[in-house]
């Protein structure tokens, strides 16, 4: 059975860059729109609704902006459930707290990426500094191809 | 001699708001204020905005009730638009604002309380949330989070988007239902009845255990305002204001919401940004009232779908007249949700509920525009002036939050009453103040429950400025 992969991507669509996941998940929910076993998300922050669905994933794909990183610098890390609850609050968590409600909620455990792109600038704005809108497309190339691996060999290694 | 007792931070995100309990020279408590210090300035940045922009720009009020914003604001535009709006716009946007409520409501109930109730106001913080919920409850957890996603479903295949959707404008709404949408809408609405009937009888079987709380959370006489329909039956979109007393007699009664002036007031003090609206006639303060899910249920003569008049039978066997404890807003919240569930099932067999019409278009008409709707918390109203261009001349928004001010400044003060002695802060304290708040859902709720811990420091000082007690968590 071919595995199945939800993306989320979140953040502010009227704060600059922090708009760069919506606009990530919004380019691969075309790609994918005839795509089985893909699922996009666009998301103004992660709830504990998405634990719901992320509990039906094998593998879960965040996309997010980053303030920590340089402007267009990508970061791919995987993501492993919390142990710390106490920052955790009930509006938006972050991967790491939704892997944790999904594996307490509902006994599972997907596998989980995430790709952080570095944010140039937060100002009010819909619109992508040039730089991060290059890494948006970079990280488009990256999970479609990331996408097309894990179906084809079903790599999704649930916990 | 005289001595004040700060709490601060009462929130982490909406926060910005502290406590202060004053003692008298006895030892016992004086007074008790709640601030909220975070300035909004929403009346004010609006001015001069054309009025079609209102709804967006006053949804952006909150991430977690815009849906309510976006009506009021989108009935006062009606207003100034001078339209009546096609009926099958009127079915759709009750349709989403029941939705509103009933993810706002599963936020509040399962999210934020239940944790309390189900492990005990005074259990670990540390476990004391929806987790720890899930760990001895898990089919109320999984209910709570399955509630929420399935308002917000509706909310999304209505307006395309869970938060701020822009789909509600002056005149209506800017796209109609197909029948696919309402297919996929009727099939939620049951799942969302059962979880609430599910739900509300294991809160029911433990009121017993609640006595202390229902006893000592904001329990006291008090008016209540909200909406009801032409008939006095449980409104949340339209309608005309009621007040009642805390014997269940109707003072105030068919009041329209241009109207509203002549029955609240607001005053302002220097401790908080957030107003303190009150009933005229009986001057400030003394016109406190409570407005949200209690005060519908207690100034409704019926709720007007089957399950929920029922229940709303057996919550009025609480107490003869109105119900005064703030602790039963959660009892409520629960009523309304099978309300809301019920409701949408109802409207989405409308027969014109598909009906292509769905907007009016004009330009303004008036100068002065005014909507009321109820959100979760409570009555909400927007109050609109332009200038002949159509631009923002005055907004003034009274908020749900803000028409429990008064009482939540009182409920603060009889949990203090309780847990303060002898100039010493008793155990529970934290607890029970953060509880209080809680029942009333405000904003600031969202914060005040962080999967069970709330930063909070409680001193008793003397007019010296010398700490004599303090409680603190991190």
């Amino acid at each position: 059975m071919e595995p199945y992969i939800l993306i989320i991507g979140f953040g502010s669509t009227l704060r600059g860059d922090d708009a760069a996941g919506p606009a990530v998940a919004a380019r691969l929910a075309e790609r994918f729109v005839a795509r089985s076993g893909v699922s996009v998300c666009v998301e103004a922050s992660l709830t504990p609704e998405l634990a719901a669905l992320a509990s039906a994933a094998d593998r879960v794909v965040f996309i997010d902006c980053a303030a920590d990183l340089a402007a267009g610098e990508v970061r791919q890390v995987e993501v492993a459930p919390t142990d710390d609850t106490s920052p955790a609050m009930v509006h938006f968590l972050d991967p790491a707290a939704l892997m944790l409600w999904t594996r307490r909620l509902y006994g599972e455990t997907p596998a989980a990426t995430q790709f952080a792109i570095g944010g140039g600038s937060f100002e009010a704005s819909d619109d992508l500094t040039p730089i991060v809108a290059n890494a948006c497309a970079f990280v488009v190339a990256r999970v479609e191809a990331l996408v097309d691996q894990w179906q084809n060999t079903q790599e999704v290694s649930r916990a | 001699m005289a001595q004040t007792i700060t709490i601060a931070p009462v929130t982490r995100i909406e926060g910005h708001a502290r406590i202060t309990i004053d003692l008298d020279d006895a030892g016992q408590v004086a007074d008790a204020h709640f601030h909220v210090t975070q300035f909004r300035g929403f009346e004010k940045f609006c001015e001069g905005r054309p009025f079609t922009e209102m709804p967006a720009l006053t949804a952006r009020t909150c991430g977690i009730c815009p849906v309510s914003h976006l009506m009021a604001s989108s009935k006062a535009c009606d207003d100034l638009m001078a339209v009546t709006i096609p009926p099958t716009a009127v079915k759709l946007r009750r349709v989403m604002n029941l939705a509103q409520i009933m993810q706002s409501h599963a936020l509040s109930f399962f999210h934020l309380s239940s944790p309390d109730m189900l492990l005990g106001w005074d259990s670990d913080p540390a476990r004391r949330h929806v987790l720890g919920v899930a760990a001895d409850h898990p089919q109320i957890a999984l209910d709570g989070i399955r509630l929420r996603q399935i308002g917000q479903g509706i909310i999304e295949i209505l307006g395309g988007k869970k938060v701020h959707p822009a789909w509600m404008v002056g005149g209506g709404v800017n796209a109609p239902l197909n029948s696919q949408a309402r297919e996929q809408i009727a099939g939620l609405a049951p799942e969302a009845l059962e979880i609430a009937r599910r739900n509300l009888g294991w809160f029911k079987r433990s009121l017993d255990n609640y006595h202390d709380e229902a006893e000592s959370f904001a329990n006291f006489p008090s008016l209540f305002l909200g909406l009801v329909d032409g008939d006095g039956g449980l409104e949340h979109y339209d309608g005309q204001l009621r007040l009642t007393g805390p014997d269940g007699l109707v003072l105030e009664d068919g009041v329209e919401a241009h109207d509203y002036g002549f029955l609240l007031g607001e005053a302002v003090e220097d401790y908080s940004y957030m107003k303190f609206p009150y009933y005229k006639k009986r001057g400030y303060p003394d016109g406190m009232y409570r407005v949200g899910p209690l005060a519908r249920l207690n100034l409704a003569d019926y709720a007007g779908t089957s399950v929920a008049d029922q229940e709303l039978v057996a919550f009025r066997q609480l107490r003869s007249g109105a119900v005064l404890s703030s602790f039963h807003y959660h009892y409520a919240r629960l009523i309304e949700v099978i309300f809301a569930a019920e409701r949408i099932a109802e409207l989405m067999d409308d027969p014109d509920i598909l009906d292509p019409h769905v907007r009016a278009k004009a330009r303004s008409n008036r100068n002065v525009g005014i909507g009321v709707a109820e959100a979760p918390r409570g009555t909400l109203i927007h109050h609109y002036e332009i200038d002949d261009d159509g631009r923002i001349t005055r907004c003034n928004l009274i908020i749900a939050t803000g028409h429990n001010n008064l009482a939540m400044n009182a409920g603060v003060k009889q949990v203090a009453e309780r847990f303060v002695s002898e100039n010493h802060l008793e155990e529970g304290a934290l607890n029970r103040v953060e509880a209080v708040i809680r029942c009333f859902d405000p904003c600031l709720s969202c914060a005040t429950h962080a999967l069970g811990q709330m930063p909070m420091r409680i001193e008793l000082r003397s007019v010296e400025g010398v700490v004599v007690d303090a409680v603190q968590r991190d």
